[in-house]
């Protein structure tokens, strides 16, 4: 850029800056607003963005999650509370399962860790309450009844335990159970 | 050539004790006991009576190695447990000759004052396994077994026994576990059982074609041994052929004799018109030789330098028209199925081998599955407890050296090039 | 002796000793599956490969198995050479190719020796294409739960339940990748022992079928060093609590208790805590009220009384509870014992005396290298952890000879295994006394069999001789200890004491204490009884006469943790802490005092036995001790225990003790034909009654004698009988028993209360048409 004389330099470029910079300023006056007027107005966000934790089902409609305590083993601030249980057929589940929301940084560490693809996060931030208490959300309040943004994995297809409607050997890797009464071949 | 061995033998009719003492049996007890027990462990020894059994190790050497000073009550075990695909030499001798087998028992039991010999039969050879029950009772009522035997102040006891199944049990100390009623796991190497054996006690181990042979070397001596091998080979052997030949069976040979003479003129060369692929020259856990070693003498060591081993001396022919994966994948899965399932790599790997053949001979072979093979077998081979996995692993490195194009072939058509031509039953 | 070097360290070594376990002594990490420290050496797994390099340049290194390789000069070893760690990569690879995908759901995760060795040495991808073999599992009853595609093979459920603990319904079937491990028929396993499978297993093949109905991950268990509280031997344990509810006990090492290993009773007793029937809340009349309110209610009932108080504490409550009960009634010069039964009181004080004046009884590590040994009576249900010390000795050629009258599992490894009925058994041990004394010809079948157990006795360098006090009699016991005295130096004494907590109560009653409490109350000079911890009501031989006795106080004033008939008899009722809830010291059979600590709270207030007498005292506003104060007086020098050290020998009491021979002889002559005798199990005590799995296994209910005096009385198996004692009659089928001494019936603990008869006591026979 070509430099004026001296004395000009002194007095006309910093004018001619400043008045860029005001321009600048001004041009963002009439430009278009990220602002949009929630709740009038709701931004799409991607299927990624971490919001509110649900528990899915998988494709049969059982719930997903099997209680292994991944989640609240790998949460960072210890907001996830649960209690393993079997059903008769020896399927687990969580008697009780419960997210402290007021505690939950949402860093989405619980979907990552579950093997299951039972929790995960959702793109909704809607979850404002008056006291901590409502802001703990039991099982029943975090239970949905499709299978979230995973769809088609039934960890129980893949794992070697039998539950109701599913034999030991009928997982998609097995093959038959063994006879072990016998030593012929 | 005199057949030694078989000229006696009768599967149907096998002969009872007068019949065999007519034909010239047991005579050898005399030569036994007009000896030191430690002069016909030396005549042995000089006869280069090499281990039929798979081994191959100088029966000689093993009866002197046991020492002449081990505690008493001493053991030897006539193996008879051939479990070995292509092997049906030892299946002969029981059936045919019980009291050949007993003869052998009574005169290497004196060479190694062992007082208990037991000798283990196969499972599915019972019937045999009764006959030579009725055999050893015709020996125990004339004397030949028991106490006192020939007024020599020897005394033996004879057990048959007959094993629960399964190969396994044809491991020298997975037998011993056999006989003492626990499960057929192999034992640690340390202490060997010639020192700790059946029930703690020095136990020697020899197979029966082994075994039979030693009546003949007392008879007639190191000398006569050497003399009916050829080409450096000792003694006589029972070559069993089997596989793609016209006439299968089991041929009483000079030990030595080269494998082209073996296919070609004994058991009736190939079908018209083919060629020979390969061959295994001892038995199934044996190294595959190609149409190249067809010269090389049935022998211990000329075998063993061609890079393979005699084993049992069970010959199995491949021709053109065999798929030698199918054949390597056939007898993986054999391994497979009769690993102990003791240690890791063979209880586990043998599978895993097997489950990568099936994929190859299906045509679903990926492009790094023979390196993977290699890999998985270096491993399988050496660090298993046992003798077992080597030698099931070895016929497959060979394949893989031996038949690598075919290999290749599979993998990258996808398809098995074998299956249109005409497969026998393959 | 010498040093090998391992990973360039030197690190000694014993001669015979193998290179794992040289490594893993000296704090080096060598993955491995198959070895167990108790079970030795296998060779089966291949993990522990290590590279040995010899230092003569002309030999190639070798890759080998550290666990088979013995440890010796000349060599060096590599455990983190490239060569190596491709052979534990492949071998976890093949552990691998046909494991489930069942971490999440495996009750082993996060404990789980398979997993931190795949972590560590195994591959991180899979490319095994094929399919995975699977198993059905089996049933094996309401302890251990069976899940057979997890196996990786390492042999070591069979070793332990078969080579250590010498069961035979568990073992290996079948062969190559389908090996299985199970009974031999669906069913519980029969072993006292089959707990351990859940802790010596790798993976989650045998996992705590208990713990698995309130399952938590072992990371957020609440653990704390604990002492089990169901019998005399002290075995080190691990609870872990979790949300205010204790969910499982674990083995805790002890290098001269347990080591590795606890029974079943201690495995899953303690389930006897979450027992829906437990008293959780204060009751004064039958009305639940608070702590407090109770408090006061019993102190006001003292407080009338003024010194007509008695105190019975309990074998099972630990030291503090039971010498600030007794500083309490020293106060009011009130009578305190911790004995329900003056035979057992008799009995247990002459058993610990006799300890006292002896070298001490053996530690269980100790006992393992017995080479012979006398037990009297059944110690497979009263000290389980002995019998499997006897396992070992006997593993290694001891020659055990079993005294008993009734079923005894150790007889099936005993060279001589005598069923003598009750009132023979002094006459027995009399002889055997003698016998030791002076050798003299035999003239009897049995007096010969006496002989040959003296003879191999006296032949060892090592005997032990143990006793069941629940089953013997003071003079019997002393008749033992002098039979020990006899057999010279080397030889030790012990005794199966009836609680986890009754060398210490008997250090602090004295014999003839527990009639004199019975009498006051029945004459009226005692009117308000406390007890911690004890069922006087529902005691087998006395239960009848303590009912009696009950109506005749003004107060009942019952400290418990268990819904005991005494418990719901209660006029003041007050729950206490269980073991896990608390902090305390029990004394085991060998006098060695060891601490435990709380493991977790309840979410009720519940005050340990101590607390709540402290509390009482100053609402009597009576000065008592401090906890420690009180112990000091009792047993000069005495320093509390460290919980999670080894235990230290309780100091002498202040007060000596000696073995008062003036002891009545009740069970030693009857009239009569029959007599009782206890059979009990090795999952009950008074706890361990209140847990429902075990509960499940109790054996079913039946009168045992001799086939003999079935043929006799000409009954067969499975007719009914009616039994007559002095407090009731019960009918009940026969079941004819190699084990149980002629004149004898053996039947179990709530039979024998509602009879009203304790071991040795007569009982009528007659069969029901």
């Amino acid at each position: 850029m070509k430099i004026a004389g001296q004395t000009n330099k002194r007095i006309a470029s910093p004018l001619i800056r400043l008045w860029r910079s005001l321009w600048v300023t001004l041009r963002h006056a009439w430009a278009k607003r990220e602002t949009v007027s929630y709740p009038e107005i709701k931004r799409s966000l991607p299927g990624r963005w971490r919001g509110r934790i649900v528990l899915t089902r998988d494709p049969d409609g059982e719930e997903r999650c099997v209680a292994c305590y991944l989640c609240s083993a790998v949460c960072p601030v210890d907001c996830i509370h649960l209690q393993a249980r079997q059903q008769d057929d020896g399927r687990r589940y969580p008697e009780t399962f419960r997210i402290d929301f007021s505690r939950c940084i949402f860093c989405g560490f619980c979907e990552e860790a579950c093997p299951t693809l039972a929790i995960q996060l959702t793109p909704d931030f809607e979850m404002c309450e008056r006291s901590h208490d409502s802001l703990v959300y039991e099982k029943e309040q975090l239970l949905i009844d499709g299978q979230g943004k995973h769809a088609g994995y039934n960890f129980y297809r893949h794992a070697g335990i039998a539950i109701f409607g599913k034999a030991i050997g009928e997982g998609t890797h097995d093959t038959p159970p063994v006879d072990h009464d016998t030593n012929l071949p | 050539m005199e057949a030694v061995l078989t000229h006696h033998l009768d599967i149907n009719a096998p002969l009872n004790l007068q019949a065999y003492r007519a034909a010239g049996g047991y005579r050898s007890l005399n030569a036994a006991f007009d000896r030191k027990p430690e002069e016909i462990i030396e005549t042995v020894e000089a006869a280069n009576l090499r281990g039929r059994g798979g081994a191959g190790f100088s029966c000689g050497l093993k009866w002197r190695l046991r020492g002449a000073d081990a505690p008493r009550p001493r053991y030897l075990i006539c193996n008879i447990d051939e479990s070995e695909p292509g092997t049906f030499k030892d299946r002969h001798l029981l059936y045919g000759g019980p009291h050949q087998i007993i003869e052998a028992v009574i005169v290497s039991a004196y060479a190694l004052q062992a007082e208990q010999a037991v000798i283990f039969v196969r499972g599915e050879y019972a019937k045999g396994g009764n006959g030579l029950r009725r055999a050893l009772e015709e020996a125990e009522i004339a004397g030949l077994v028991g106490t006192n035997i020939g007024g020599n102040g020897f005394d033996l006891q004879i057990e048959v026994h007959v094993s629960g199944g399964r190969y396994i049990c044809g491991e020298e100390t997975a037998m011993l576990n056999a006989i003492e009623g626990r499960r057929p796991n192999p034992r640690p190497k340390i202490p060997r059982p010639s020192v700790k054996g059946l029930w703690g006690y020095p136990t020697t181990t020899n197979n029966v074609e082994t075994l039979v042979n030693v009546p003949h070397i007392l008879l007639n001596g190191a000398a006569w041994f050497h003399d009916l091998g050829v080409n450096g080979g000792c003694g006589t052997k029972l070559f069993c052929v089997s596989g793609m030949v016209q006439h299968p069976g089991l041929f009483e040979l000079p030990c030595g004799t080269s494998a082209r003479e073996l296919i070609f003129e004994h058991a009736g060369g190939l079908a018209e018109g083919r060629t020979l692929l390969g061959f295994l020259p001892g038995g199934a856990s044996t190294a595959f030789l190609l149409p190249e070693h067809l010269d090389v003498p049935m022998d211990f060591d000329p075998v063993a330098k061609a890079g393979s081993r005699l084993g049992t001396g069970s010959i199995i022919v491949l021709d053109d028209t065999t798929c030698p994966v199918q054949v390597t994948l056939n007898l993986m899965r054999f391994f497979a199925r009769e690993s102990c399932g003791f240690c890791t790599p063979c209880r586990d790997g043998l599978p895993y081998l097997a489950q990568i053949l099936t994929a190859i001979a299906a045509g679903e072979g990926q492009a790094e599955d023979l390196a993977l093979l290699e890999e998985l077998s270096d491993i399988i081979g050496p660090q298993s407890f046992c003798a077992f996995a080597p030698g099931a692993v070895t016929p497959l490195i060979s394949s893989l050296q031996g038949f690598r194009k075919h290999y290749e072939s599979h993998i990258a058509t996808g398809r098995c090039p074998f299956d249109a031509a005409d497969r026998n039953g393959a | 002796m010498g040093t090998i070097r391992i990973e360039n360290h030197e690190i000694p070594f014993r001669e015979g000793d193998n290179i794992l376990k040289t490594a893993l002594a000296a704090g080096m990490e060598i993955p491995y599956f198959c070895y167990h420290t108790a079970l030795g050496s296998l060779g089966a797994c291949r993990l522990c490969a290590v590279e040995i390099t010899p230092k003569d340049p002309g030999k190639a290194p070798q890759v080998v198995m550290a666990c088979l390789e013995p440890a010796r000069g000349g060599i060096e070893v590599s455990i983190s050479s490239a060569a190596a760690q491709q052979v534990r990569q492949k071998v976890i690879e093949f552990l691998m190719t046909n494991h489930p995908h069942d971490c999440p759901v495996c009750d082993e995760g996060g404990e789980c020796h398979l997993q931190e060795m795949t972590v560590a040495c195994g591959p991180p991808y899979r490319r095994y294409r094929g399919r995975k073999r699977t198993f059905t599992n089996q049933y094996l009853g309401p302890l251990v739960h069976h899940e057979m595609n997890r196996c990786i093979t390492c042999y070591r459920c069979t070793r332990f339940y078969q080579d250590y603990a010498l069961g035979d319904d568990l073992g290996a079937m079948r062969l190559r990748n389908e090996v299985y491990f199970g009974r031999f028929q669906d069913g519980p396993l029969a072993s006292p022992f089959a707990g351990n499978l859940v802790e010596i297993c790798p993976t989650g093949v045998f996992t705590d079928a208990v713990f698995r109905q309130h399952f938590a991950r072992v990371w957020d268990l609440k653990t704390a060093p604990s002492i089990c509280p169901h019998c005399s031997i002290g075995c080190n344990t691990l609870p872990g609590a979790r949300d205010g509810m204790l969910r499982r006990v674990r083995n805790r090492f002890h290098p001269d208790l347990n080591r590795w290993f606890i029974c079943d009773r201690g495995r899953y007793g303690h389930q006897y805590s979450e027992h829906p029937a437990r008293p959780l809340t204060s009751r004064v009349d039958g009305a639940k009220v608070s702590y407090r309110q109770a408090l006061a209610a019993a102190a006001e009932q003292i407080k009338a009384v003024g010194d007509k108080t008695g105190g019975l504490g309990s074998v099972r409550e630990d030291l503090e509870g039971n010498t600030l009960l007794r500083a309490l009634l020293n106060g009011f010069n009130g009578i305190f014992t911790a004995f329900s039964d003056p035979r057992l009181e008799a009995a247990t004080i002459t058993a610990v005396t006799a300890l006292q004046n002896t070298t001490g009884a053996p530690s269980l590590a100790e006992m393992e290298q017995a080479d012979a040994a006398l037990i009297v009576g059944d110690l497979t249900a009263h000290a389980p952890m002995i019998d499997l010390a006897l396992r070992q000795a006997y593993r290694s050629g001891a020659r055990l000879a079993v005294l008993h009258s009734g079923p005894t599992p150790l007889a099936r490894f005993a060279a001589t295994a005598l069923a003598i009925p009750p009132h023979e058994m002094s006459v027995c041990l009399s002889h055997l006394s003698e016998r030791a004394a002076a050798p003299s010809a035999a003239n009897s079948n049995q007096k010969e069999m006496l002989a040959n157990i003296v003879v191999s006795l006296t032949a060892s360098h090592r005997p032990l001789l143990i006793g069941v006090t629940e089953t013997l009699s003071a003079s019997q016991i002393a008749v033992l200890a002098q039979l020990a005295a006899a057999l010279g130096p080397g030889a030790r004494l012990a005794y199966a004491l009836p609680g986890a907590n009754a060398y210490g109560a008997a250090l602090l009653s004295q014999t003839g204490r527990a009639t004199a409490m019975l009498e006051a109350i029945e004459t009226g000079h005692i009117q308000n009884l406390i007890v911690a911890g004890n069922d006087p009501l529902g005691d087998t031989r006395l239960g009848a006469r303590w009912r009696a006795a009950r109506q005749r106080l003004d107060s009942l004033i019952v400290l418990d943790c268990v819904a005991t008939a005494t418990a719901e008899a209660a006029d003041i009722l007050i729950p206490v802490a269980a073991w896990a809830e608390r902090s305390g010291t029990f004394v085991n059979y060998e006098g060695r005092a060891q601490g435990f600590t709380h493991t977790f709270r309840r979410p009720e207030f519940l005050p340990s036995t101590a607390e709540v007498i402290a509390d009482l005292a100053r609402h009597l506003e009576l000065v008592l001790p401090d906890i420690a104060a009180a112990l000091g007086d009792t047993f000069p020098g005495y320093q509390a225990p460290v919980p999670g050290a080894p235990g230290s020998p309780l100091p002498a009491p202040a007060i000596p003790m000696h073995i008062d021979t003036t002891i009545h002889q009740g069970c030693e002559s009857h009239p009569g034909r029959w007599q009782a005798a206890l059979s009990t199990w090795y999952g009950d005590d008074p706890l361990a009654s209140f847990a429902p799995a075990l509960t499940e296994l109790v054996p079913a209910v039946a009168a045992l004698i001799s086939p003999a005096a079935a043929l006799n009385e000409g009954i067969k198996a499975g007719e009914r009988v009616r039994l007559q004692g002095p407090a009731g009659t019960v009918v009940l089928p026969v079941q004819p028993d190699n084990d149980v001494a002629a004149g004898t019936i053996a039947l179990t603990r709530a039979v024998l209360a509602q009879l009203g008869a304790g071991h040795g006591d007569p009982l009528e026979l007659e069969k029901v048409s």
